[in-house]
């Protein structure tokens, strides 16, 4: 378990004077089950994310679990971390005798917990605008998501139900914060609207190149010490406007695999081809899940990929990810950032088998 | 080498101003027994069940 509080000072000529306490909170655990026979080793890490809440978060509140497929307990804004040990370890051991993915074209289901990843990889980074204008080129890396590709105002990067907002208000996430490291009020903004690519994330020198009068109020620094630039904030796909829960999104895929957690990923300098794989796989067959698959990860291009996503969960399926140390900058610095999302669906997605020496 | 001026966005200044994460229960004030006994618990309920160890 990690706890973290930050306390902040800030001052500026411009006549503020601020003061924060910021408290997050990471419980997490990896359970391995090792077959003696075989001498392999299986692992499943924790369902929980990282919140910016306090020890409550670890209340593990009925109000907040929601109940998945396949006996599935997933969590919202409350964490029972020895419910999710027991279920942890059943899952590590029924991966041992899990059938190994076959390649090919399949339609994802995508839990929250492992669809921020994605999120934060393929649309949090590229958005950040000094990425887009080459500043982060040396280490980060650029971005795909150019300006003329913004100015066009036609960019579709997803498809119409896609909706993605950054946003430094949202409670319990971990970006949240009453003001940022350039004295500018927590906001919200939309980046991608009904698919089109609309705005990225820019401090107060940089907001001018967009033609735009304020901050987004996303300028961070990781200590007294360090130089504040611009951070990611909250970057999360807004839940789906029609009543659906994840149990009826499964119903309706014939030839699928549903993905939870968080697994091994890679994307390239422009933030455009990318690989991830998961914690737990399951097969979904004419509707229903079938079993556990192993070896699987996905593989696309980022406008490819959002532009498959056909269908998104409900707000009451809504749930956070999030990580305490995404990196940028030289010298290297750390932020804490959340994605919200709720179970979405992308068809016809290429899936390949991460197991060389499968027996497929 | 800077070409030009940094244009920095307008921002009013805000006087004195104090914002603070909604936390119901601050994590450091629960003795660290609790969170060991937390701990050891999660470990043990895995272990009945299969695993060979946590981390």
């Amino acid at each position: 378990m990690s706890f973290v509080n930050e306390q902040k000072y800030f001052a500026s000529t411009d006549g503020s004077y601020i003061e924060q306490d910021i408290h997050r909170l990471w419980p997490t655990f990896t359970v391995t089950v090792v077959d003696k026979q075989t001498g392999k080793f299986k692992t499943r890490d924790a369902l929980s994310a990282p919140m910016g809440m306090g020890y409550e978060y670890l209340a593990g509140k009925a109000s907040e679990k929601i109940s998945g497929p396949n006996d599935l307990i997933l969590y919202r804004y409350s964490y029972d971390m020895v419910e999710d040990a027991v279920q942890a370890a059943k899952q590590a051991k029924e991966k041992h005798t899990a059938k190994s993915i076959q390649p090919g074209k399949y339609d994802l289901v995508l839990d929250p917990n492992h669809l921020g990843l994605t999120i934060h990889e393929s649309i949090g980074h590229p958005l950040e605008l000094d990425r887009v204008l080459g500043y982060e080129a040396n280490y980060a890396g650029t971005s795909f998501a150019t300006l003329d590709k913004w100015k066009s105002g036609k960019f579709n990067f997803g498809s119409n139900i896609v909706n993605i907002v950054a946003d430094r208000t949202q409670p319990h996430f971990l970006n949240t914060v009453g003001y940022d490291d350039e004295g500018v009020p927590g906001k919200e903004w939309e980046l991608i609207k009904n698919g089109t690519l609309i705005n990225y994330q820019a401090t107060r020198d940089q907001v001018h190149m967009l033609g735009q009068k304020q901050s987004h109020g996303c300028c961070h620094a990781d200590s007294w010490n360090s130089a504040q630039f611009q951070r990611m904030p909250n970057v999360s796909l807004r839940a789906g406007k029609e009543k659906l829960n994840v149990h009826d999104m499964i119903k309706k895929v014939e030839n699928g695999i549903y993905i939870l957690g968080r697994g091994s990923y890679s994307i390239d300098q422009q933030r455009y081809n990318f690989q991830f794989g998961g914690q737990v796989f399951y097969e979904i067959k004419n509707g229903k899940i079938t079993g556990m698959l192993d070896d699987v990860a996905y593989q696309s291009n980022t406008q490819q990929f959002w532009n498959s996503c056909v269908e998104i969960c409900d707000k009451d399926d809504y749930r956070s990810f999030g990580t305490f140390r995404d990196g940028k900058g030289q010298p290297s610095q750390v932020s804490a950032v959340s994605h919200g999302s709720s179970t979405s669906r992308f068809n016809n997605v290429n899936i390949i088998n991460t197991n060389s020496s499968a027996n497929i | 080498m800077q070409r030009e001026p940094v244009k920095l966005a307008y921002q009013q200044g805000l006087g004195e101003k104090n914002w603070k994460t909604p936390i119901e229960i601050n994590s450091f004030e629960i003795p660290v027994k609790d969170k060991i006994d937390l701990l050891m618990k999660v470990n043990s309920e895995a272990m009945k069940v299969g695993a060979g160890f946590i981390a």
